[in-house]
């Protein structure tokens, strides 16, 4: 199958999606209770502003324009990368969004890594040897990893290293010390979901008949399980890995709060409560497209990792 | 190879030296194997022994289920999902079961080989097919140093020429094998090979540790017949060739007949009978092997019943006295309900029965005299009283069948009928001008007679399947029209009711064409529901229907899975028939099931024609059941009507090429005698 | 009468003989984990629903006095930084997170499972626009919208059960349509088309309950899902607002106790990971039995 055709679809259809979701992104203003210039000006002013107060804010941020027109002109200006500024400080959105970035990535990063060098072993592990005790631990430990409250786990975490053995900071950023924490608590809770996974895609692959081919052929267990058994199991961890990256970044907001990490999720739950609108909108469309792309790329990943897609199917 | 010292040697840890008392390449010896169950352990196979010499091709046959499969992979050591339990297999005098992991490796690289069978399972779909070759021979020339990154290919850990190397030997074993253009083809993935490509490459992968011992599994069962006459072809040449010797697992008597020297029938995992294929299969002395024999629709005159073996086979939980058959053999004595039947050492081979029943009174003759029915041979000297079912069904059909007359109108009429599929449309790709189409049924013109039965022939992918859902309207043709009694139909939900009531379907796979949550008396009242039927009328035509196709009260609330293949196939006939269509189109009715429920569904099949004077448009892969059904048959080839005609007629003198083509490809218990 | 008692008689009779002879309880009951999940989800259950009535303490008294005190006779899981029962406002608190837990996965699946059978029964572009929809939702991850959402609506707990129940419909809809469009193909359903079945009655009997199986699943495994994000997003403060007993409220209460009094963070923490391992272990478990594969492999022969 070509591959250009199912390129132009695959890239036409994210467009769509990204389309809704810049819409989806600007509806989120009109949930709020009441009229959002009066909200934003008696907090900010902390008294009820006056009729002609909330009439300036109003003209000064668009907002006396008709909606579909306030929407394109938001449009525009988010097309051209302006995302507009905060309602408290002149900052740009974009240059808050960019200082908080890096912290969020490297955390992200390297529970990922945590995460992988966990689940991948232990999944096929504990597949090859079912229903033995190691298979019987493993799986428990991931249940109890995919239950346990990644905040509470963080402040277990906390409690032990920080303030009983003091081995590694309580909490903060900067260096990779202060990374230690945040990255494990993330990434165990991933490598939870990952180890199940991984076991339950190398079950199905084990009980394949190529692995008796392979036997057949006098291969020794071992390449007969980690070339011909993990390649084809690894295809499914992949697609999850895409869809993971939300769980990460929904990790990322609590995690960044129990650790005081200044990043993407601590700006966008301060700009929740201040009801700092743009900045909130900000972040939302922002981490949206970031996934959507990163699904993209997952998806194309797929014709290396599994020969058989067809990239000419219905993506969906 | 240098590496490869002449002669192997096991480690001290084998205790098993080569026998002295066999020359034999292959011995198994009352091997027994359980699995492990929710009802408890079954007996998958229970005291089987034969042996296998050098060259020799061995042919193991039986229905599902009877521990062909289970017995082929105990031998190689792949006991998934069995557990041996007793017995042994010495393969070049080494106990493989006693044998440490590296002597059974070195085995499999050296000395036997395995071709698996089903052609969607046996190469890894992550690696182009020249890899998966090249590994075998590497496995071969250096048994001994498999190194995980070297595997991997992983840089600097693998050598780079000697994969080369092993890939040019891959592209001439792929040659060898029949697979054309070998040097392109070498870097294809699995799915970029057809089923029966994809079976020439498991066997490449087979031949390259060069084997004293092949083992198939149904290497061609899941294939066309010309693919698999193609591949049988190449499979004997490539044995003689090696001087390979060949245990060939299989349920067609056809097949065994065609490249076998000598043959195991296997029942319920024992050995029933052994010894040369062509006395086995002319003079079989074990009632089982007889009763298979008879059950095959080539041996039964047209349109006649075929022989059957009642019953079913046995569940092989836990310890059961006396011979597995003997609740289905006619031939059966209270001795055979006890104790375990002897084997008997004939000059002709072995069979394991009771003395009475197979050397009894009537041995001259060749055997008892056994109520499968009408064999070619047997049916001069049967007594009346055995004969009593064939001769009613003979005098029934006396008449003659109906043909297609010129003066009454068909049933129905195809006018120039054409489908064409566009692979994966889509506006854009159609902007792009990637847009493929796929003809798959062109220009047909046919007819189908009032009470005939018309079969419908051709190769996988010839456009049999999607000429019958033309006519039943699942789908509607891109050009032409489809006639119902003179009138255009289209799709099926532009019927109108009557019509839809006038044809009725049976898919080939029974379990996937019944609801898995509904039970069957809901099943079968579906239709009659959907034409709005009161509740009690419902219930009483099912009960009718239930019995006219030979299923009893105590089904109707059974669910599917709780069902054999052949009784489903019976829901689904009685589905069908339900609002008395006149015409049942039936899609490769009994392709998915044994040869012996295949003959008692046929049987019925027949029956209910002449009751119900139904017309059938019968689309079948296997010639044998459309030569004993048909009336008519119409040969298809790439979507286009190749021939048709008289059956007898268009099988006995084909006058096109595919048609001849066809009928060759036909394993014949006829040809062992040449 | 009769008829109508005879065909009642007939479909229990049947029910009960399916139940019985069926391999699937037993299945499911041979593995320990599952029959483990299945008391855990009871338990928690019968605490919901009784626990408020059992409770020693009132969940929302103070009692200075007693505050920041360890397990003891009194109070078997210590008190908060308030003085407050931790058992009490545990037992309070169970009832809170199953019944938003319910609700949450009863819209979600009600919504998802209809925009899937719709998109993947009617198909063309119906299909197109419904699963561009899905698309839309599940390119904003869950909680990150949630989050925006109940944190513009205003922190409160209906706000929170809003918030969680729409963003997460799409993957049962996404689900759904799957295993229709498997199952549409298969051929029992082109027979029924050919038998003048009506759409209706395809969709209803034919896919319906086809399809039921993994929406079980994906309920019973979402339970716990739904769980979590209440607690987390109950800790960051947009849930529920003091004093109500809510565990992710709880924890977060504790954590500024951690060294002193950890029972306060810890007692609710192992409260949701029991509460969610026991949902997990069940979902696991349906998953075992309602997976139709399953069926195959115990019946796989030679």
């Amino acid at each position: 199958m070509d591959t250009a055709p199912y390129l132009v679809h695959r890239f036409g259809t994210s467009l769509v999606v990204l389309a809704g979701v810049s819409v989806v992104t600007y509806g989120l203003l009109f949930l709020t209770p009441g009229d959002p210039a009066e909200v934003i000006l008696s907090q900010q002013l902390d008294r009820q502003p006056s009729e002609a107060e909330i009439e300036a804010f109003r003209a000064e941020h668009g907002m006396d324009e008709p909606v579909p027109l306030q929407y394109a002109d938001w449009l525009t200006d988010v097309l051209r990368g302006d995302l507009g500024t905060s309602y408290y400080s002149d900052a740009s959105i974009s240059a808050l969004i960019l200082d908080a970035l890096p912290l969020t990535l490297e955390l992200a990063a390297a529970s990922v890594v945590v995460a992988l060098a966990l689940a991948i072993p232990t999944g096929v592990l504990s597949a090859v040897h079912r229903g033995t005790a190691i298979d019987r631990a493993s799986q428990l430990g991931a249940l109890v990893g995919v239950s346990m409250p990644n905040f509470w786990l963080g402040y277990l975490l906390i409690l032990v290293f920080a303030l009983t053995l003091g081995v590694f900071p309580v909490a903060g950023a900067g260096s990779y010390s202060q990374l230690v924490l945040p990255a494990v608590t993330l990434g165990t809770g991933m490598a939870a979901v990952l180890t199940r996974l991984v076991r339950s895609s190398m079950l199905d692959v084990l009980d394949e008949g190529y692995l008796d081919t392979a036997r057949s052929k006098g291969l020794r267990e071992r390449i007969v399980v980690y070339k011909h058994a993990l390649r084809n199991a690894l295809v499914p961890v992949v697609t999850i890995l895409g869809v993971q990256l939300g769980a990460l970044l929904n990790g990322a907001v609590v995690i960044e709060i129990v650790f005081q990490r200044p990043g993407l999720g601590m700006l966008l739950v301060d700009a929740v409560f201040e009801r700092n609108y743009p900045v909130v909108q900000g972040i939302t469309l922002f981490t949206a497209v970031a996934f959507v792309v990163t699904n993209l790329l997952v998806d194309l990943s797929y014709r290396y990792l599994d020969p058989r897609v067809e990239l000419g199917g219905d993506p969906t | 190879m240098t590496t490869t010292p002449p002669t192997l040697e096991y480690g001290p840890d084998d205790a098993a030296t080569p026998d002295d008392e066999s020359t034999d390449l292959l011995a198994v010896e009352n091997l027994q194997v359980q699995f492990g169950t929710y009802d408890g352990p079954v007996r998958a196979v229970d005291g089987v022994s034969f042996s296998v010499e050098p060259g020799e091709t061995v042919g193991i046959v039986g229905e599902s289920g009877c521990g062909k499969s289970v017995t082929a992979r105990s031998i190689v050591g792949l006991q998934e999902p069995g557990e041996v339990v007793g017995g042994t297999v010495h393969i070049d005098g080494v106990n493989v079961h006693e044998a440490s992991d590296r002597t059974r490796r070195r085995l499999r690289g050296d000395t036997v080989s395995m071709v698996f069978q089903d052609p969607d399972q046996t190469l890894n779909p992550a690696f182009d097919v020249g890899e998966q070759i090249a590994e075998s021979l590497k496995v071969h020339d250096q048994p001994e140093r498999q190194r995980l990154l070297d595997y991997l290919h992983a840089p600097l850990f693998a050598s780079r020429s000697d994969w080369r190397d092993h890939r040019k030997r891959a592209v001439e074993l792929m040659a060898q094998v029949g697979i054309d253009d070998p040097a392109d083809r070498v870097d294809d993935y699995p799915h970029e090979f057809s089923g029966g490509m994809r079976q020439r490459a498991g066997l490449a992968i087979a031949l390259a540790s060069d084997p004293d011992l092949l083992i198939a599994d149904e290497p061609t069962t899941a294939l066309d017949t010309t693919t698999q006459a193609q591949l049988l072809d190449r499979f004997r040449r490539l044995t003689d060739e090696r001087n390979m010797a060949t245990l060939l697992i299989t349920h067609d008597l056809g097949v065994v007949a065609d490249i076998c020297d000598r043959v195991v029938v296997l029942y319920a995992g024992q050995v029933m009978e052994t010894g040369p294929t062509d006395r086995v299969l002319a003079e079989p002395h074990h009632p089982y092997t007889r009763a298979l024999l008879e059950c095959r629709t080539s041996r039964a005159a047209r349109k006649q019943r075929v022989p059957t073996i009642e019953g079913a086979v046995p569940d092989r939980l836990g310890e059961q006295p006396g011979c597995p058959f003997a609740p289905r053999c006619p031939a059966a004595v209270d001795t055979c309900q006890e104790g375990k039947p002897p084997t008997f050492e004939r000059d002709d081979g072995t069979v394991r029965c009771r003395e009475g029943v197979v050397f009894g009174e009537s041995d001259d003759d060749g055997g008892p005299v056994l109520e499968y029915g009408c064999g070619e041979t047997q049916c001069a000297r049967e007594d009346s009283s055995t004969t009593s079912d064939t001769a009613t069904a003979t005098a029934r059909s006396a008449s003659p069948p109906p043909r297609p007359d010129d003066d009454t109108d068909p049933l129905v009429s195809l006018e120039g009928v054409s489908k064409r599929y566009q692979q994966a449309g889509g506006l854009l790709r159609r902007l792009l001008g990637t847009d493929r189409c796929l003809q798959a049924v062109d220009d047909v013109t046919l007819e189908i007679a009032a009470g005939e039965t018309l079969g419908l022939v051709g190769e996988s992918g010839s456009g049999k399947s999607t000429l019958a859902d033309l006519v039943t309207g699942l789908e509607t043709p891109t050009s032409g029209a489809v006639r119902f009694d003179g009138d255009p139909v289209g799709a099926a939900g532009t019927r109108t009711a009557a019509t839809l009531h006038d044809v009725g379907v049976v898919f080939q796979n029974p379990r996937s064409s019944l609801n898995p949550r509904l039970p069957v008396a809901q099943v079968i009242a579906e239709p009659l529901y959907a034409d709005g039927w009161e509740d009690q009328r419902r219930r009483d035509r099912v009960g009718e229907l239930l019995e006219s196709v030979g299923l009893s009260e105590r089904h109707t609330e059974r669910y599917p899975h709780e069902l054999s293949g052949g009784q489903l196939q019976r829901v689904a006939i009685a589905r069908a028939i339900a609002l008395e269509p006149r015409l049942v189109v039936l899609d490769e009715p009994v392709s998915a099931l044994d040869v012996s429920v295949q003959a008692r569904v046929l049987n019925l099949l027949l029956e209910l024609q002449r009751e119900l004077e139904l017309t059938y448009l019968l689309i079948s892969h296997d010639l044998d059941v459309v030569e004993h059904v048909s009336d008519r048959v119409v040969v298809l080839s790439n979507g286009e009507v190749v021939e048709a005609g008289q059956t007898e007629r268009v099988l006995a003198e084909p006058s096109h090429p595919e048609t001849a083509a066809l009928v060759e490809a036909v394993p014949r218990l006829e040809h062992s005698s040449q | 009468m009769s008829v109508a008692l005879e065909s009642i008689a007939s479909a229990v009779g049947r029910r009960y003989r399916a139940l019985r002879t069926s391999r699937t309880l037993a299945t499911f009951c041979a593995n320990p984990l599952n029959v483990a999940g299945l008391s855990i989800v009871t338990a928690i259950t019968i605490a919901a629903v009784i626990g408020p009535l059992v409770a020693p303490y009132d969940p929302t008294t103070q009692d200075l006095a007693n505050r920041l005190q360890g397990p003891s006779l009194a109070h078997p899981f210590g008190t908060d930084q308030l003085g407050r029962d931790l058992l009490s406002r545990l037992l309070y608190g169970a009832r809170l997170s199953l019944g938003i837990a319910v609700a949450v996965t009863t819209i979600r699946l009600v919504l998802g499972t209809t925009i899937g059978l719709l998109a993947g029964y009617t198909g063309g572009w119906v299909d197109e626009a419904l699963m561009r929809l899905v698309d839309i939702q599940l390119a904003f991850p869950g909680l990150v919208l949630a989050l925006v959402i109940a944190g513009i609506l205003g922190p409160s707990l209906r706000n929170v059960m809003l918030a969680l129940a729409v963003v997460g419909w799409a993957s049962y809809a996404r689900l759904v349509r799957g295993t229709v469009l498997a199952t549409k193909e298969r051929d029992f359903v082109r027979a029924a088309r050919l038998m003048n079945v009506s759409r209706f009655r395809i969709a209803t009997r034919h896919l319906l309950p086809n399809v039921a199986g993994p929406v079980v699943v994906l309920a019973t495994l979402n339970m716990g899902t739904v769980i979590l994000g209440t607690a987390g997003l109950s800790f960051i403060g947009l849930g529920a607002q003091p004093p109500t007993p809510e565990w992710g409220t709880m924890l977060a209460d504790g954590r500024h106790h951690l060294r002193t009094a950890w029972w306060i963070a810890n007692v609710p923490g192992v409260a949701i990971m029991c509460t969610v391992l026991g949902f997990t272990l069940l979902g696991d478990g349906l998953r075992d039995v309602l997976d139709p594969n399953h069926e195959t492999t115990l019946e796989k022969r030679t």
